[in-house]
């Protein structure tokens, strides 16, 4: 036998969800499933592992395919094998090649071979069958430490009595699992059930379930820090617009789209990141995008030359040269006097004389001096970034608790999202409150305030991702 | 780690999203990574998974910017000296004058940028820093990023660009001061010094000697003596020299080593003060910023710890099935054979609404080809429940003996024996490739 560590093998009769069992236990969004049975094709081990040490591994299996034939087989080659065990090995031997048993052979060889206990999955929505004896006869000869998983695929039907009944003769454990809700909480408390399979691995499960817990608790650090990022991000982002003299208001119209457009799209990619740490993909999200009103932006509009608001010049102008020269406008801080009063002297002597309008139209270089600028932003409503958290605080719990096994896209509304509001009792709110109307301002946040953020917001994450 | 390498990385971490796997792994192949500090970490991260392109590029514009702009003071500073120093020897170098200029104004402007320093903003309006960036080398190297600094960047920004700054005002008083150097070197000069106040001859000493203070200790031959002072007094009367003066002309050069020494003490040193004050304030407040950057940290934590974790490397092997082609038909309402197994009860029959000519059970192939012959038949299986393949050869091997069959898979019967839709399709996918086969519903 290989390296020792848990080996779970993951079987059952096809279609049953043993690789959405396999795909949700092992955060993997790209086991395949499908409605077909026999998907399948061959086994595969997905391991959790820790610095190249496998802690664990699940193998997803295909399904049994010839049961029955098996069953016969190896009743006839019982005697010339003399065990259980080795009757199993005889027929792995003599059928690996044969296509007719691929399936079956791809199952038994963890099993048989590698030593890895048995998950056997069935569907209690379907009523037991005798055919079913075959396989779980074919199981008994492995002589492996086994435990039966319920799935419920349709809810509808329940027949997991007359399944209890049948499963108890061959199974030590017989635990429920829907692959389509395991939560973390779940997820851990599966591990258990799956210590006490095998003695012999009891500590090294427990050790891999306290590896888990950390694991997601990570993740959950993870989220607050980049819905953090994020929120500083938003709250105060700033964008600038070159608007032409001729049809300002169209312009402005455009820029405030834009802006809007550069808000959704900064939001997006944060989601992206957040699904991306929750191993999902963010294409299996639909999110109905964030559209803030446009009287909430901040706004203002100037003439700027050389990099210089207009006031400034003619306030260097009036003042001349030398007093202005030690920090005009806080760019030429710390400049030297000599310097910045000799540029503030030129520039206020030419725009003087000039006029800011003639100077501005100047070129140098393809560089034109004057511009008019639209700057948009940050976010002015309070309410928005509330709102933006909570979108945020929404999907990052929508996905912490989504399946991997999951196929169908998750969708999210604004309707929606708003309930995470509950989550945040009044002091917290308060909290949120006065952390959003520091970022607003010109200064934004310190270190401690970001960090302050990353605090709740991983409180609120994890009384809403519990773990136990 | 600098400025720039900062802001890049800032950005670089932003874009990706790399697992905490991969950074470990990263970290696990680097050379002696355990004895590595932060920044040394960041940086070998930084180079391996950014484009380093950008921050070179800017960094070279930096360099490119400010090297002409400490040469222009540079030359500046030599220049006006150098006018300040004119002398044909037909009149005297007035050095009072020459003082304020190259020691007392940067003087005031050193005072200046400290107090600007010292309550300057926390950070800069993104709007004026934007533009005063777009105005300087940010053009050239790093548009997107000039746009995109944020509050705590601006502040170090601010404060290294307050560094800069004062390099370059210190390049022009090192003008001023080579430029005395080659001027006396060059020349006899007779420096004197010369007011529209009353003041007389001891007093301008004493402020004189006030003045020599900070190198008095060391340098005496700096400090101009009561009866210098007394003998380089010049008063422009109708524009002639006074014949005492010219007895000691020669003399008058000594003040030379007293205007060096101001400039030195009043305009370089402070400044160059200023810059290291001002340096240190940079680099605490970029390393403050780098030490609280959440992402950064992540990143590091990432690196230094091992973590358990799903490999995510493995994907899962599809087996493929052929599409289904058509629409799935409907039973016939009579058969001439219906061939059911064991599990199919006349009841379900019946409520399936078939009639039958005759049924038969399951049979070895060669009875089935007996019975079979020239019927129109219909082989009748538990659909709920995914087949098997031994399932399936049990149907194909009926297929083959009877010719042609349809297909009929029956439900549970809480759904009235009936399959949905997407049961069917799942069947007739199973037997798309079998012409004998015809799934009907
Ligand atoms: N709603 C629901 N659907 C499930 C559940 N488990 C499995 N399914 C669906 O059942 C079908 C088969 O799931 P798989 O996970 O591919 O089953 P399998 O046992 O690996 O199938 P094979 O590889 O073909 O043997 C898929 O369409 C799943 O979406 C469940 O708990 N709930
Ligand atoms: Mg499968």
């Amino acid at each position: 036998m290989s390296e020792s560590y848990p080996r779970f093998a993951v079987v059952g009769h096809p279609n049953k969800g043993k690789s959405s069992i396999v795909a949700a236990l092992t955060m993997n969004e790209t086991v395949a499933i499908s409605e077909m049975p026999g998907t399948t094709l061959e086994a595969r081990a997905y391991r959790f592992e820790l610095e190249g040490r496998v802690l664990y591994e699940m193998i997803d299996t295909p399904g049994f395919q010839r049961p029955k034939t098996i069953l016969a087989w190896l009743k006839s080659h019982y005697d010339a094998c003399g065990s259980k065990h080795r009757t199993l090995e005889a027929f792995i031997e003599a059928h690996r090649h044969d296509a007719a048993f691929h399936d079956d052979v791809a199952l038994l060889v963890p099993i048989v071979e590698r030593g890895a206990a048995i998950i056997y999955v069935v569907d209690i929505s379907l009523p037991y069958r005798e055919t079913y004896e075959a396989q779980m006869e074919i199981l008994r000869w492995c002589e492996a430490p086994s435990m039966a998983l319920l799935n419920h695929i349709d809810k509808r039907r329940d027949y997991s009595e007359a399944w209890t009944r049948v499963l108890r003769g061959y199974f030590q454990i017989i635990k429920r699992i829907d692959p389509y809700a395991l939560t973390p909480k779940k997820h851990l408390a599966l591990m258990d059930a799956i210590a006490h399979l095998n003695e012999g691995w009891e500590e090294n499960v427990m050790e891999a379930k306290a590896q888990l817990a950390h694991f997601y608790r990570e993740l959950i650090k993870r989220s607050a820090v980049l819905i953090t990022e994020e929120m500083e991000q938003l709250g105060s982002y700033r964008q600038r617009f070159k608007i032409a003299e001729t049809d300002k208001a169209a312009a402005v119209e455009e820029a405030m789209r834009r802006f809007k457009e550069s808000i959704a799209e900064k939001e997006r990619h944060a989601h992206a990141k957040i699904a991306a740490v929750w191993r999902h993909e963010k294409s299996s999200i639909e999110e109905e995008s964030f559209a803030p009103e446009l009287p909430a932006l901040f706004s203002k509009e100037s003439e700027v030359l050389f990099g210089l608001k207009k006031e400034t010049i003619i306030g260097m102008g009036a003042l001349g040269g030398a007093a202005v020269g030690a920090g005009i406008d806080a760019l030429f801080l710390g400049h030297t006097l000599l310097l910045g009063g000799a540029i503030g002297g030129v520039l206020g002597a030419a725009g003087a004389y000039l006029g800011f309008e003639r100077i501005a139209k100047i070129s140098f270089l393809g560089i034109k001096a004057g511009e008019h600028l639209l700057e948009l932003g940050p976010i002015r409503d309070i309410n928005m970034l509330f709102v933006l958290l909570l979108r945020a605080l929404y999907f990052t719990v929508s996905i912490a608790k989504r399946s991997h096994a999951e196929r169908d896209a998750l969708k999210l509304t604004l309707a929606q999202e708003r309930l995470a509001e509950q989550w945040l009792d009044d002091e917290t709110r308060k909290e949120i409150e006065r952390l959003h109307r520091i970022l607003r301002q010109e200064k934004g946040w310190e270190a401690q305030e970001s960090k302050r953020y990353v605090e709740i917001v991983s409180v609120v994450l994890e009384n809403n991702i519990p773990l136990s | 780690m600098g400025l720039y390498d900062y802001l890049f990385l800032r950005r670089c971490l932003q874009n990706r999203s790399d697992t905490p796997q991969a950074r470990r792994a990263f970290y696990l192949s680097l050379d002696e990574a355990d004895g590595k500090d932060d920044e040394a970490l960041l940086s070998a991260w930084f180079s391996a998974h950014c484009d380093a392109a950008p921050v070179q590029r800017l960094k070279h514009y930096d360099r490119l910017f400010f090297s002409i702009l400490s040469l222009a003071s540079f030359l500046f500073g030599y220049l006006a000296g150098y006018a300040l120093l004119y002398y044909d020897g037909s009149r005297p170098i007035n050095f009072l004058w020459y003082l304020i200029v190259a020691a007392f104004l940067p003087l005031l402007s050193i005072l200046f940028s400290a107090i600007a320093m010292l309550f300057s903003p926390k950070s800069a309006s993104g709007f004026g820093l934007f533009h005063l960036l777009q105005a300087l080398f940010f053009r050239f190297g790093a548009k997107a990023l000039a746009e995109s600094i944020d509050h705590k960047e601006s502040r170090v920004l601010l404060r290294y660009l307050f560094v800069r700054f004062q390099r370059v005002a210190l390049w022009f008083s090192v003008g001023i001061f080579v430029s005395l150097l080659v001027v006396v070197l060059g020349k006899d000069i007779a420096f004197v010094w010369s007011t529209t106040l009353q003041i007389d001859a001891y007093d301008f000493y004493r402020f004189v000697h006030a003045l020599a203070a900070p190198w008095a200790w060391c340098c005496p031959d700096a400090l101009p003596s009561q009866t210098l002072v007394e003998q380089s007094r010049y008063f422009r009367l109708g524009g002639k020299v006074s014949e005492a003066m010219l007895s000691h002309a020669s003399l008058l050069g000594a003040w030379w080593k007293f205007l060096a020494l101001s400039v030195l003490s009043y305009a370089i040193v402070p400044r160059v003060l200023l810059l290291l004050w001002g340096y240190v304030r940079y680099r605490r407040t970029l390393r403050h910023t780098i030490d609280n950057d959440a992402a950064m940290a992540l990143l590091l934590e990432d690196m230094r710890h091992a973590r358990a974790d799903f490999e995510t490397s493995v994907e899962g092997v599809h087996r493929r099935f052929p599409e289904a082609k058509g629409d799935i038909v409907r039973h016939a309402t009579h058969y001439d054979l219906l061939v059911a197994g064991s599990s199919v009860e006349k009841e379900v029959i019946a409520a399936l609404g078939i009639e039958a000519s005759e049924q038969i059970a399951l049979l070895q192939t060669q009875e089935m080809q007996e019975q079979s012959q020239g019927k129109r038949t219909a082989l009748l299986v538990e659909g709920w429940d995914a087949p098997t393949a031994e399932k399936i050869d049990e149907i194909e091997r009926i297929a083959k003996a009877v010719g042609r069959i349809d297909l009929l898979p029956i439900g549970l019967r809480e759904e009235s024996y009936r399959l949905d839709e997407r049961q069917l399709r799942i069947w007739q996918r199973l037997f798309a490739k079998n012409e004998r086969v015809r799934v009907v519903a």
